[in-house]
């Protein structure tokens, strides 16, 4: 059925044909070139997909077919664009305006930022409809209320005078998606929709926008870094890379048999599940939680008194041992960070923390200082993770000042030297700033700067969410290799199941601040034993209802876990 | 595997510096200021009513430095000589005498005695930008007043920069209820009628410089010092300052490498803004009579007695153009400075 579609138009003059399309940046002469001749061809009713890394040019070809981009700062050296037989590039202003929003709609990654706060949702949806097909205002409202309706959205007529921020997200994106399909386009464009979703919002996004393809028949472009979501989606996909279409071809032979030596590379850095496991066998725990809670004090009132408390972590117990990863997953709002920080010690909360034996929990600021050298921190952005004004040796030898003050200023050089090499950078950048390094490498400095200190526990918060799949790949095997080497502890904070899968020995599985199932990861992906993990791992791997009825739910490659993992 | 963008290289700093240079007219401002400052430093060999050196008699003198009296060239009188008296400066003319006199042979409260118009006078080769009601030089009062007014402006803006910075990053860095019970009591302070202060401290202590300084200091600051807070609070809860905590540093090692250097951008680009405004502040008290005593160079007074001798434009002209002048420069320069530290800019 999937590939039907395709097989039906063929012949038929193309809904979109982008050929050989250049857009360069900056003022002439010195423009800079991102687009070098992208070619791609769209039918009508065909959803087809754009993969690639960030800076790839993906969203820049899709903006450009609404010609959305920065008119003083875009130029379009050569190439068209043609919508239904018409070169959108010729188009002026007024056309354009007719074409965005009625023929060809788009829905963006952030719901939150492309909803305007301060109108209702029912003034929102209803405004294109005025505007395109002169509807009065009481039946655009109405149209507006089925449009709420068609898209899954739980008593429409209420909603309508709801405001964005009374919305979670995913009833955001739906919105958005309403709003798209107002006019009934032959083509909409989804940026990356459901990147800023948690795994189980996403699922019901994507089967919404598999539903209505169903109903529509409009033509779907999908673009997206995640390729177990093209994967499930798309019927064809167009791979790119650096301003250029690679390759192109229906999803099953493309992901089959990839061709092109770049789409080789992004499908083998999908990260894999960890096929190793040899902790050393201990008694000793090396942290241990108890009873952790931390409440956040709800005001209210004339006087702003305590009301109640949102309980962020409530009640979870932990044990890390020498040398094991352990998972933490859940989703946003999950308490998975709170819980994090907390054993830290960056976050007040009540409950008992040991660490090497020795309760911190008690400790005052002051005296849990020199221990902090031990308990290492690596967060998920690297843009906010290293202060902008100091160089890379200021970064990573701050901590051997403090907590190695014997040393000398030769010495102290040697270990940044030998801990940059350690995780795949060369000394020679150590005066360098933050700004002048990638995410990757960014990340890479925020794991020097912990491992100087030559610690026992790693709390990785999000380590890799921000990067690029292949670099992501790149910065798991740093860290496992890292693991291995000198006996690390993780505690390994993810949403994202499949990374989790890549490195945690043991996992937790957490919701509203509680833990729902806790135990070996690769038991929990056999037989997850809540139904909010099943529902989790449905959705985070794409496992349909009906299969997962009929078989254990686990995909092929995790039956492969070998279980060496000595029982604690 | 390490690609760097060529433009983007150095420390943020040489890099806003940079940028800073890219903008002209705010790079020439500010050479054209520190020019302008640099020479009125060196007001007193400019323009003095004492030679810098004189021979005499086969003898040389320092006048600039050391005070004679007048019997030692050849006066009556056993007080201090008068080098602008026509008998002095024949005798500086006799025979092998000479003395070299600075290019403006006035200083800022010299009344010269042996001038022949009616004051105040128009501008003449004697006295290039005229006389002021009292006979003393336009242009000495005006350079004298200009460095003055600098460096005050200079003293008060540190001293408001300093105390701003610190009440800032205190109430940031710690949040709650010290924030919330320190931005009560600024509240308080803020809204003291300054002004009536003024005029009420005027009226009880003797009008001086140091006592201007100390009362503008004390009102000065707190506009810094909610900007430099709103910075700590945004960037207490950054990563990097997280990291250094869960690193074991100290808090005031925190605010001092971690914060302050991310916290300085609103500090330097209201730098030439807070100092024109000083200088405005010192040139407004003194118009209004409430500011430092009658003997000093001062702008203002210059302007209100231009509004005295509406006549007078040498008064009022000169003045206007020093003011707009030295206000102009510091805008420009403090414009340069906010395109230099806003980093969407290359």
């Amino acid at each position: 059925m999937k590939h039907s579609t395709v097989a039906v138009v063929k012949g038929v003059a193309p809904l979109l044909q982008i050929n050989n399309l250049e857009i360069a940046f900056g003022r002439a002469p010195q423009l800079k070139k991102v687009l070098h001749g992208v070619n791609l061809t769209l039918q009508a009713g065909e959803k087809r997909a754009i993969v690639g890394e960030s800076g790839s040019g993906k969203s820049l070809t899709a903006l450009s077919v609404l010609r959305l981009l920065d008119p003083h700062l875009a130029h379009y050296p050569s190439g068209s664009i043609h919508f239904c037989g018409e070169d959108l590039l010729r188009f002026n202003e007024e056309r354009l305006r007719q074409l965005r929003g009625n023929q060809i709609a788009m829905i963006f990654q952030e719901p939150m930022s492309a909803l305007n706060p301060l109108y209702t949702i029912g003034e929102q949806l209803s405004e294109p409809l005025r505007l395109h097909q002169q509807l009065s205002r009481r039946a655009a409202l109405k149209q507006a209320e089925e449009m709420l309706q068609r898209v899954g959205i739980e008593s429409p007529r209420q909603r309508l005078g709801d405001y964005p921020h009374q919305l979670s997200g995913g009833q955001q994106q739906r919105v958005m998606i309403a709003m798209a399909l107002a006019c009934s386009p032959q083509l909409l464009i989804a940026d990356e929709p459901t990147t800023a979703l948690d795994v189980t919002i996403q699922i019901q996004i994507i089967e919404l926008l598999n539903r209505l393809h169903r109903e529509e028949g409009m033509a779907i472009l999908l673009i997206s870094h995640d390729l177990n979501l093209v994967r499930h989606f798309a019927d064809t996909v167009s791979v790119m890379e650096r301003g250029v279409v690679v390759e192109e071809g229906e999803v099953a032979t493309l992901f089959g048999s990839p061709q092109h030596p770049y789409t080789q590379r992004l499908l083998a850095s999908e990260p894999q599940p960890l096929t190793t496991y040899a902790p050393v066998a201990t008694t000793q725990p090396l942290l241990q939680g108890t009873d952790l809670r931390v409440h956040f004090p709800l005001r209210g009132g004339w006087w702003r008194h305590q009301v109640g408390v949102i309980p962020a972590v409530d009640g979870v117990s932990l044990t890390i041992y020498p040398g094991e990863t352990l998972g933490i997953v859940g989703e946003s709002g999950s308490g998975k960070s709170t819980l994090g920080m907390t054993l830290l010690r960056l976050q007040a909360s009540q409950g008992e923390i040991t660490f090497a034996g020795q309760r911190i929990d008690k400790l005052s600021e002051r005296a849990i200082r020199p221990l902090r050298r031990q308990f290492q921190v690596v967060f998920q952005n690297p843009f906010a993770s290293l202060s902008p004004r100091l160089n890379v040796a200021d970064i990573v030898g701050e901590g051997l000042r403090l907590h190695f003050p014997e040393l000398t200023q030769r010495e102290r050089q040697q270990r940044i030297d030998a801990i940059l090499t350690e995780v795949g950078l060369s000394p020679a950048i150590a005066e360098r700033y933050p700004h002048e390094f990638s995410g990757g490498e960014r990340q890479r400095i925020a794991i020097a700067r912990t491992l100087v200190l030559q610690p026992q526990l790693i709390v990785l918060d999000e380590p890799t969410s921000a990067l690029d799949v292949s670099v992501q790949q790149q910065v798991l095997a740093l860290l496992r290799s890292l693991q291995q080497r000198h006996h690390l502890s993780y505690l390994f904070i993810s949403h994202d199941l499949k990374v989790i899968a890549a490195m945690a020995h043991r996992l937790l599985v957490l919701r509203q601040g509680v833990v729902v199932e806790s135990g070996e990861t690769a038991a929990i992906y056999h037989a997850p034993q809540h139904p909010y993990t099943r529902q989790l791992l449905q959705a985070a791997l794409f496992i349909r209802e009906s299969r997962a009825a009929a078989a254990p739910t686990v995909p092929a490659a995790l039956s492969r876990v070998t279980e060496t993992q000595p029982d604690y | 595997m390490i690609q760097v963008n060529r433009m983007v290289v150095g420390r943020p700093e040489s890099r806003a510096w940079r940028r800073f240079c890219r903008n002209r007219r705010g790079y020439v401002s500010l050479w054209l200021f520190m020019l302008l400052f640099g020479i009125s430093l060196f007001a007193e060999i400019l323009s003095n009513d004492r030679p810098l050196l004189v021979q005499y008699q086969g003898e040389y003198y320092f006048p600039l430095w050391v005070s004679y009296p007048e019997t030692t060239f050849g006066g009556d009188f056993y007080t201090e000589t008068d080098y602008l008296d026509p008998y002095i400066r024949e005798r500086f003319s006799e025979a092998d005498n000479w003395a070299i006199y600075p290019l403006n042979p006035y200083s800022y409260n010299t009344i010269n005695y042996f001038f022949q118009h009616p004051n105040p006078a128009a501008p003449t080769a004697q006295h290039l930008l005229g006389t002021d009601d009292r006979g003393r030089d336009v242009l000495a009062r005006l350079l004298y007043g200009f460095r003055l007014s600098v460096l005050f402006a200079l003293l008060l803006t540190i001293i408001g920069t300093v105390i701003g910075i610190a009440a800032g990053a205190l109430q940031g860095y710690f949040g709650g209820r010290v924030d919330l019970i320190s931005q009560r009591l600024l509240e308080v302070w803020g809204s003291m009628p300054e002004l009536y202060l003024l005029i009420i401290f005027a009226s009880i202590f003797n009008p001086s410089l140091w006592l201007l300084i100390i009362l503008l200091s004390l009102f000065g600051w707190m506009g810094l010092a909610d900007y430099v807070r709103a910075e700590f609070l945004k960037g207490r809860n950054l990563n990097y300052v997280t990291a250094a905590r869960a690193m074991g540093l100290g808090n005031l090692t925190i605010i001092w490498r971690h914060l302050l250097p991310n916290a300085m951008t609103p500090v330097i680009t209201f730098l030439p803004f807070r100092i024109s405004g000083a200088i405005l502040a010192l040139t407004s008290l003194d118009f209004l009579g409430l500011g430092v005593p009658p003997t000093t160079p001062s702008l203002g007074e210059l302007l209100a007695q231009g509004k005295d001798n509406i006549d007078a434009w040498w008064l009022s002209m000169t003045t206007f153009f020093v003011l707009v002048g030295t206000l102009m420069l510091l805008i420009f320069i403090g414009e340069a400075l906010r395109e230099a530290f806003d980093s969407r800019r290359g």
